[in-house]
């Protein structure tokens, strides 16, 4: 998946070995509509949110620790992303 | 090499030895040999998994469910592994014919086992529909529900009925005949469960240990009907491929524990490895 947005593209990447790339694309795309855009027009700003959705989604998965560790990893994945 | 790599391989070399053994025992009307193998082998494939799953347990720190859930299916693999230890010592130190004696002590313990099971298996899929992620098709869980309907009525009528109507086994015998298949429909229909949910994720770190999980029960429970039947029938002997399905599916689940075990290893405060 290619998204035009970095946010959205760092996301889609930090979570499709986790999760598998079908339930990665699928996770921006709802976790996004629940910020209120779309995957292009994440923002920084609707950062804390999704990954605090993330968190608890891949909680049974990996627990709350890892979970925890994933969700602050997108949360700040601004800084990494080359945005603009 | 990865630590889960290696821990498949050595399970299926385990599996293939065991058919080989079978058949190689077999070919040689040595089945006696086979039946000491056989039991050894189950022994050695139950603490595989408690093994396994202790290791996927110890691993997540935080108390939450999951951890719960990975605890509870370990404690219940590891009285199975009590229970395979008490048959293994039951039918070599003490020379009982597990075809002849049923129940044993080592069925108490099984019968203990599959309730931290039922409930760690239920945890976790209950935990997933929580999680906001795809739960799949109505038109799946129309079919599933139709074929365990389906499975259920079969084993009433082709496994059960014939059981109560035996005068010549105790009720006690009878209850355990019952049990044993009627606890893996629960534990199967959690399974399937997982196995359905398990193939939406494709690919992927997360999907592996409970896909593990799934075919390892589904190995157990297409055995213990088997079992119930066979031995009810006086047709099971020690030493057969009814065993190997338990083998099998015993060293899914602890591959599982291992898969888990790598999955939460391959997260750092970076990303996924």
């Amino acid at each position: 998946m290619n998204y035009t947005n970095p946010l959205a593209q760092k996301i889609y990447s930090l979570l499709a070995p986790l999760i598998g790339p079908l339930m990665a694309e699928s996770a921006v795309r709802l976790q996004a509509k629940k910020a209120g855009v779309t995957p292009d027009a994440i923002t920084p700003g609707n950062l804390p949110l999704i990954a605090q959705e993330i968190e608890k989604a891949i909680r049974i998965f990996v627990g709350s620790d890892k979970a925890r560790e994933i969700s602050a990893i997108i949360a700040n994945v601004h800084d990494t992303a080359n945005i603009g | 090499m990865k630590k889960s790599t290696v821990a498949a391989i050595i399970a299926a070399n385990l599996v293939i030895i065991n058919a080989i053994l079978y058949i190689f025992t077999e070919v040689h009307e040595i089945a006696n040999i086979y039946k000491l193998i056989s039991n050894v082998l189950a022994v050695l494939c139950s603490i595989t998994a408690a093994l396994g799953l202790f290791v996927a347990f110890r691993v997540l720190k935080k108390w939450d469910m999951i951890k719960s859930s990975w605890l509870l299916l370990f404690v219940g693999l590891g009285l199975f592994a009590v229970a395979e230890s008490v048959y293994a010592m039951l039918n070599i130190g003490f020379h009982v014919n597990s075809a002849e004696v049923f129940p044993t002590a080592a069925d108490y313990v099984w019968t203990l086992g599959y309730l931290p099971l039922c409930a760690g298996l239920a945890l976790l899929y209950s935990g997933y529909k929580k999680s906001g992620f795809a739960q799949g098709s109505k038109k799946f869980y129309l079919c599933s529900s139709a074929f365990l309907l389906a499975f259920v009525l079969a084993l009433v009528y082709f496994v059960f009925m014939p059981i109560l109507k035996d005068t010549k086994i105790s009720l006690e015998a009878k209850a355990l005949y019952i049990f044993y298949p009627a606890a893996d429909i629960v534990l199967i229909s959690n399974a399937l469960s997982l196995v359905y949910i398990t193939q939406l994720f494709g690919v992927s770190l997360v999907s592996r240990p409970w896909k593990c999980i799934a075919f390892g029960f589904m190995f157990i429970t297409a055995s213990d009907v088997a079992y119930s039947y066979f031995s009810w029938a006086g047709q099971y002997d020690l030493g057969n491929l009814i065993g190997m399905g338990w083998n099998t599916g015993y060293l899914l689940i602890g591959l599982a524990g291992f898969y888990q075990k790598e999955l939460i290893e391959s997260i750092n405060g970076k990303g996924v490895k």
